[in-house]
């Protein structure tokens, strides 16, 4: 017996699913979708499990991980019902209930909530800076004595330890909900097959995301993707664990592969980060014509995260020391938020839960094929 | 009759209907060398204009008196062939048809040879009897200008108002105490802000008072005699026990010590045995149900105008009408008990119910209100005694539950927001004009709809809580929904006893039992009886509007017989050959319409007489008669001899 | 009865007309019947056989043309147009354009001999263009009235100034190149407006390559495949090889139920398609035909007995789901449909030789009535419940399709509703 929560689609239309409600349950998504294979059957299914509000279908089904919005359904959908946005908005659901700690929904729920949260941790950081920044040189920049490479150091490790926690624990609880047969009981697989699989899914999907490429007409989107996550990889490494080399009081070296590494990065997210901005505003995508508040916040923190990183690194090879103690105090205050409380709890898990759905779909193909 | 006899024979391939079984050439050819052929011709659509025409110019250029046509059923085309042989200058009973669509082509799709065989020994057998037909004139009666409707609902009332618009004097008859029928006791309609009573209303506007229309309530067909034009109908009007003289002040429903159940509000309250059968009724009288009523004469004893009479009597009328419309409506379809869990809880209600619940009139001035509370979750099963969802469900779709059940589900979701509302349904038929944006709506507003394929489960537990069951198609999943309600939306079925009334006035009826149309198509509300119409849901499943559509319809199909000072009716009925007549009676006792009489032309000699106005040409007469002296126009001895030898021959 | 009743405008000339006008004759009224193409007949005279007794079409509607013909209280103007009414219920004033056949109606005896002789040969729209008629021509033999039309634009003589063929063959000297268009003007009581529909452009849903792909056809285009007048004189065959097709699909819902198209439901292709299966099997007995729907409207009397009907006795497949695309096979030129089975959940593909969309309709109204149209299209009723055909112009009453899509039967009791209605204008109280 399935057990019917009849509120769940109401959650979705709060998380920005559109008009899903007047499916009539035709099947033209499905039949239309470009990366549904025979089997799978959404986003119909989708759709309907959530109105009937059986939520444990939806909470133990991997296939919304599985849709990057070409539009492609929404375009056809004989009721308007625009299944794309309704995908999209499960997955921001998902997020949310993967999320043990509530921050996720507080956020998707909220738009009050995320930026109260979003500047209490600038806050924070700013009193920190505050408290514990080191002497301020006027005479030139010295950006290492104004804040000690240690104390940030210790600072950002400490978040990207805090943030890898919770979002393991956050795959863990993906991996309980949704390794569960039809009926709704737990499985499980060899340990051997759930090493193999992991070498053989996650790191290549996680480091190419190839699928989309699977999607209609989506070659573009797929490079943007490869841009901001290159570029925003590149530059976690080069001012988190790096630190101690990036950020130092010698002058800015174009001939420093690592400065050079740099540059090309926040190029990329700059370059990455405004065309979605761009593309939000034009809505020229499907999957860019409906976007929730958690959307905006994500790129425009990027895109300030990219901007004050970029200007501190100019002014400290022009020689401002004042402007660029201020504008890497501003680069901090927005970076942490940034990290904190996006990549884990909003939009940017995606990055993770994408090829972990691969994953974990796999190893419950292995067990129904024994099962068979 | 002494001219030589020329016949011309026309062979209709109906499209492929019967050419692509039968060869028509052969046949054409084979006619041809029938006795007293002079033409025979094909063509590919007899019944059309340029059809017709052949056999027109063929009547002057051959100088045929007689004429055949092979195709279709008589019951179809005769008319049409009679009226050409007609309009080329012969007698219309000169003609002839020999079925070989209906008889053969269709028959035998599959025997090509033997169906042209059979198709030539049939255009023989019609051969054989023209050559002994004879003329004939049409019988003409006077038209009485007067209509008589059969039940008040909203198709009767619409009938009688546009009759009476046009002039015609009509009698309306309902055997309940009131008029209004079925749609007045529902709540919001589906396409507008009105509801059954308001369009109830609207209708006996134009109805009450008006001096063309004679309403008889409380009462009942007894027979019906005579025929197109000209039918005599006996009447019974059963007591009512209180007159006119009413006021409706109420006194003595308040004195009355008898509570029964409400069937207008589908017994879901108490009304009294001297009652009001609902606050609008027509005729605005109190009425005694003299099943419960105990007769303590309390109600006499308080009624201050003396209108209340308990030895009042039934009284028979009688009157001459020229047309009938039947509008006698449906029932809704009753689940058995236990059937959906109906009448095992009191929180399985019908939608009829449900409409009573949410008229702001209703038992519960217009609140949900089952067993004392609200519910939150509610369950619509559709389909309940419709497409055999269940081993006493009709198979046929009752067309109007579907846009009814999804007008509710809005309704309920407007006035209680947070009601979570689940319709299980077969499919949805929302085929009317608007209905599909109702669906739409519906969604829009988080109606949810679970599909099944075989009858949801109502499963009631212990505690008397509620939940469906039910296999969803299109997840291929049983899922089972908490409820607090469940509404049955049950179908619509041919109303009880309305065999009576179809053998009375002699109409046919489907499988099911709803009446049966004249033609499904084109003649929708016609029957085969001249002079009979049907309206409303009687011939099947309609929605109000289309049943006040079908009541001014056949209101227009009366009003064209009406408007006629004069019908003519074909002469095919039984004549006596008055010398071999012996007088025997038999045929007398076998007419099924007293048609037969005995009648004296001497002294000791008596002889059969038939009424023209009362033979239908049943035949029955002329099959009973021991010495042959009835015989009857079109079918005489001769003539079906004739064809008989025709059929024993070779081809 | 001293009372002399007014006449009734009704206009067009398709079933719901006829009925109309036929009841009101019958009541005595005097009617004018106003067509625009050159014979009445309207849709129904296009189908083969009718739902869901399978009587044939044109032997049902046939003898209702001729009594229109012959009724002594029908004046019949085909070929003609209202232009303008003005005035109001009860006294209507009437403006019709009675458009020039070039041939003399008193003259034609409808015999052929210059159709068969014209050299100009036109796409033939009463089979949706798959023949060809000539550029004098009736539009199907039981035409009524069976009279001859010069279609001015195909015409040798019309555009090239030579020919003059027809005029030469004619036996009844009835080719009249001069005529000249004719204004009638009526004044009537009152106005029944049975103007019918026109199928919804099926390109619109462009994923079914109608127009692109040979082998995608139209259901009337269907209609006119099976029937024994049609252009293939009742074979189904298919366009691109004249081969019989093995397997035929039928799409529902196609420009219909569609938001973006055509959100209302057109109510009668349901049960269309479902006698197209049943028909397309009595044709080709060993043909396997499946319907793609998404509801299965089998809502009118004998609806559902023909449905169950068209599965078991016929073993027609219905097939749950919206078809995404068709897509064709270059050589074979078959087609290959993409759609989920809703009842497995399986994403499928499957190859038909034929395609039948079964296309949406809209309704179609005279432009010089100026009648107010609701949001879906459709007529604006002033009381659909206690007056059902009335619009919004007291004394205009609609019915058939032009009222809301629907099949027959209801097209038949609209007419009757609208007959009376427009009679007690009319006539008045008789006595």
């Amino acid at each position: 017996m399935t057990y019917l929560v009849p509120q769940h689609p109401l959650q979705l239309v709060e998380l920005g699913a559109e008009r899903f409600s007047r499916c009539f349950n035709c099947g033209n998504c499905t039949a239309i979708c470009p990366i549904t294979k025979e089997k799978a059957s959404y986003p119909r299914k989708l759709i309907r499990y959530s109105l009937l509000g059986m939520e444990d279908k939806i909470l133990s089904s991997t296939d919304p991980w599985l849709c990057y919005y070409c539009g492609e359904c929404s375009d056809q959908c004989p009721r308007d019902a625009n299944p794309g946005s309704f995908m999209m908005s499960l997955r921001r659901y998902l997020t949310t209930k993967y999320d043990w700690t509530g921050f996720s929904k507080l956020m998707y729920y909220s738009k009050k909530a995320e930026v109260i949260a979003i500047i209490v941790v600038a806050a924070i950081v700013g009193s920190i800076i505050y408290l514990l920044h080191g002497p301020i040189v006027e005479t030139r920049v010295e950006l290492e004595t104004f804040a000690p490479y240690l104390t940030t150091e210790i600072g950002a490790l400490t978040v990207l330890f805090v943030l890898a926690g919770i979002l393991l624990s956050n795959l863990y609880r993906m991996y309980r909900f949704v390794m569960r047969d039809e009926n709704g009981n737990r499985i499980r697989v060899p340990l051997g097959f759930m090493i193999r699989d992991f070498i053989r899914i996650v790191p290549l999907h996680f480091l190419t995301q190839i699928k989309i490429k699977e999607c209609k007409d989506r070659q573009k989107n797929w490079i943007n993707h490869l841009i901001i996550f290159y570029g925003y990889a590149a530059s976690f490494i080069l001012f988190v664990p790096l630190l101690k080399f990036t950020q130092t009081n010698d002058p800015f070296l174009f001939v420093n592969p690592l400065s050079i590494l740099g540059i090309f990065s926040t190029i990329a997210l700059l370059y990455g980060a405004s065309i979605a901005i761009y593309g939000r505003v034009k809505k020229t995508q499907p999957m860019w014509k409906d976007s929730h508040s958690t959307d905006w916040m994500f790129l425009i923190l990027l895109l300030l995260t990219t901007i004050t990183g970029i200007l501190t690194g100019i002014f400290r090879t022009f020689g401002f020391p004042l402007p660029t103690y201020i504008m890497y105090s501003l680069h901090l205050m927005i970076a942490a938020p940034f990290l904190i409380l996006e990549v884990p709890f909003a939009k940017w898990s995606h990055l993770a839960y994408r090829p972990f759905a691969l994953y974990f779909e796999s190893l419950k193909e292995r067990y129904l094929a024994s099962k068979r | 009759m002494s001219e030589e006899l020329r016949i011309g024979v026309y062979v209709c391939h109906c499209g492929t209907n019967i050419a692509g079984v039968v060869n028509v050439k052969d046949v054409v050819e084979y006619a041809k060398t029938l006795p007293n052929v002079v033409v025979a011709k094909e063509y590919v659509f007899m019944c059309s204009a340029p059809g017709q025409q052949i056999i027109k110019e063929d009547i002057k250029n051959f100088k045929l008196n007689r004429v055949v046509v092979a195709a279709c059923s008589p019951s179809l085309h005769e008319p049409t062939f009679r009226t050409a042989t007609a309009e080329g200058g012969l007698n219309p009973y000169l003609f002839e048809m020999a079925n070989i669509r209906e008889h053969c082509s269709w028959v035998h799709p599959d025997e090509k040879e033997v169906a042209t065989t059979k198709a030539k020994l049939l255009v023989k057998m019609a051969v054989a009897k023209a050559s002994l037909l004879e003329p004939l004139s049409e019988i003409k009666f006077k038209v009485n200008n007067t209509a008589l409707i059969i039940g008040g609902g909203v198709s009767g009332l619409a009938a009688a108002r546009d009759l009476a618009a046009r002039g015609i004097k009509t009698y309306l008859i309902d055997r309940s105490p009131t008029l209004g029928g079925r749609a007045a006791r529902l709540g919001k309609l589906t396409y507008t802000e009105m509801k059954g009573i308001d369009v109830f209303k609207g209708l006996i506007r134009d109805v009450a008072g008006n001096r063309l229309i004679d309403v008889y309530t409380n009462t009942e067909l007894v027979s019906v005699d005579g025929s197109v034009g000209n039918f005599k109908v006996k009447l019974v009007k059963n007591p009512r026990y209180v007159d006119a003289k009413c006021n409706l002040c109420g006194e003595c429903a308040k004195v009355c010590p008898v509570e029964v159940p409400d069937e207008f509000e589908f017994g879901m309250s108490k009304r009294k045995a001297i009652y009001l059968p609902f606050k609008d009724a027509y005729p605005r009288i109190y009425v005694i149900d003299m099943k419960s009523c105990t007769r303590c004469l309390e109600c006499v004893k308080v009624c201050p105008v003396g209108a209340i009479n308990l030895n009042e009597k039934p009284s028979e009328l009688t009157i001459n009408v020229g047309g009938i419309i039947v509008a006698a409506g449906y029932d809704p379809y009753e689940p058995k008990t236990g059937e959906y869990g109906y009448k095992l809880s009191n929180k399985v209600i019908t939608l009829f119910q449900l409409e009573r619940l949410l008229d702001s009139e209703g038992p519960t001035k217009g609140e949900l209100i089952v067993n004392g509370v609200k519910p939150k979750n509610i369950v619509f099963v559709m389909c309940v005694g419709s497409l055999s969802t269940t081993p006493d469900a009709y198979p046929y779709c009752s067309r109007m539950c579907c846009s009814s059940t999804i007008k509710n589900a809005l309704v309920l979701r407007e006035k209680y927001p947070d009601t979570n509302i689940y319709i299980a349904y077969k499919d949805v038929r929302t085929y009317g004009r608007g209905d599909e944006q109702l669906y739409m709506k519906a969604g829009e507003n988080f109606v949810r709809f679970a599909k099944f394929k075989d009858a949801p489960k109502i499963n009631i537990d212990q505690k008397g809580n509620l939940s469906v069951t039910l296999f969803e198609e299109t997840l291929q999943e049983e899922i089972t929904i908490p409820t607090d309600l469940v509404v049955l939306v049950v179908g619509m079925t041919p109303p009880r006893d309305i065999d009576k009334v179809r053998t009375t006035i002699k109409i046919g009826c489907g499988p099911e039992g709803f009446l049966r149309e004249a033609h499904l198509k084109l003649r929708p509300v016609e029957t085969a009886t001249d002079g009979v119409y049907l309206a409303g849901a009687v011939t099947g499943p309609k929605n109000i509007i289309e049943s006040i559509a079908s009541g001014s319809a056949a209101a227009s199909r009366t009003l064209a017989l009406l408007s006629k000072e004069e019908v003519a009716v074909e002469p095919l009925i039984a004549v006596v050959n008055e010398d071999i007549c012996s007088g025997c009676a038999i045929c007398v006792a076998m007419c099924p319409y007293g048609a037969i009489s005995l009648k004296i032309i001497d002294k000791n000699i008596r002889v059969a007489k038939v009424d023209s106005a009362l033979c239908k040409g049943c035949g029955t007469c002329a099959a009973a008669c021991p010495s042959g002296a009835m015989q009857q126009y079109g079918f005489k001895d001769a003539q079906i001899k004739a064809q008989v030898i025709a059929a024993m021959g070779e081809v | 009865m001293s009372y002399l009743p007014k006449p009734v405008l009704v206009i067009g000339g398709g079933i719901a007309g006829i009925q109309a006008a036929l009841d009101l004759a019958d009541q005595g009224i005097q009617v004018y019947l106003v067509e625009k193409t050159p014979s009445i007949g309207g849709k129904m005279m296009q189908l083969d056989k009718t739902f869901p007794t399978l009587d044939c079409s044109a032997c049902i509607l046939t003898p209702k043309m001729v009594a229109v013909a012959r009724h002594p209280n029908i004046k019949l103007l085909t070929y003609s147009e209202v232009i303008e009414v003005t005035g109001s219920a009860g006294n209507f004033n009437v403006k019709i354009l009675k458009k020039p056949r070039y041939v003399d109606e008193e003259k034609c005896i409808g015999c052929g001999i210059c159709f068969n002789k014209c050299p100009s040969k036109v796409p033939d729209e009463f089979n949706l263009g798959m023949s060809q008629r000539r550029a004098i021509y009736v539009p199907f033999p039981q035409a009524v009235p069976l009279k001859a039309t010069i279609d001015k634009e195909h015409c040798i003589y019309f555009t090239k100034q030579r020919c003059r063929v027809c005029e030469k063959v004619c036996p009844t000297k009835a080719i009249n190149y001069e005529q000249k268009p004719e204004t009638i003007e009526l004044n009537v009581a009152s106005i029944v407006v049975a103007t019918g529909y026109q199928l919804i452009d099926p390109t619109l849903a462009a994923q079914y390559g109608y127009g692109k792909y040979q082998n995608v056809y139209i259901s009337l285009e269907f209609e006119r495949l099976l029937s024994s007048t049609g252009p293939t004189g009742g074979e189904i065959v298919r366009r691109s090889d004249n081969k019989h097709p093995k397997n035929i699909a039928f799409i529902q819902c196609v420009c219909s139920r569609d938001v973006k198209i055509n959100p209302n439901c057109s109510a009668f292709c349901c049960m269309a398609s479902v006698k197209h299966s049943i028909l397309a099997k009595e044709h080709l007995p060993n043909v396997d035909c499946t319907i793609f729907y998404m509801d299965l409207r089998a809502f009118g009397k004998g609806y559902q007995e023909f449905y169950n009907r068209a599965m078991r006795e016929f073993g027609v497949k219905f097939m749950r789901g919206k078809p995404a695309k068709i897509e064709e096979e270059p050589e074979t030129k078959n087609l290959i449909i993409t759609y989920e089975d809703t009842f497995t959940g399986l994403k499928k593909t499957m190859t038909f030789d034929m395609v039948v969309l079964a296309v949406g309709v809209k309704p179609i109204y005279p432009e010089a009535l100026k009648l107010p149209l609701s949001e879906d299209g459709y007529v604006q009723l002033k009381n659909q419940y206690l007056d059902p055909v009335l619009t919004m112009i007291d004394g205009v009453y609609t019915v058939g399709v032009a009222a809301g899509a629907k099949d027959i039967p209801d097209s038949v009791v609209q007419s009757g509703n609208a007959a009376i209605k427009a009679s007690i204008l009319a006539g008045g109280a008789q006595k």
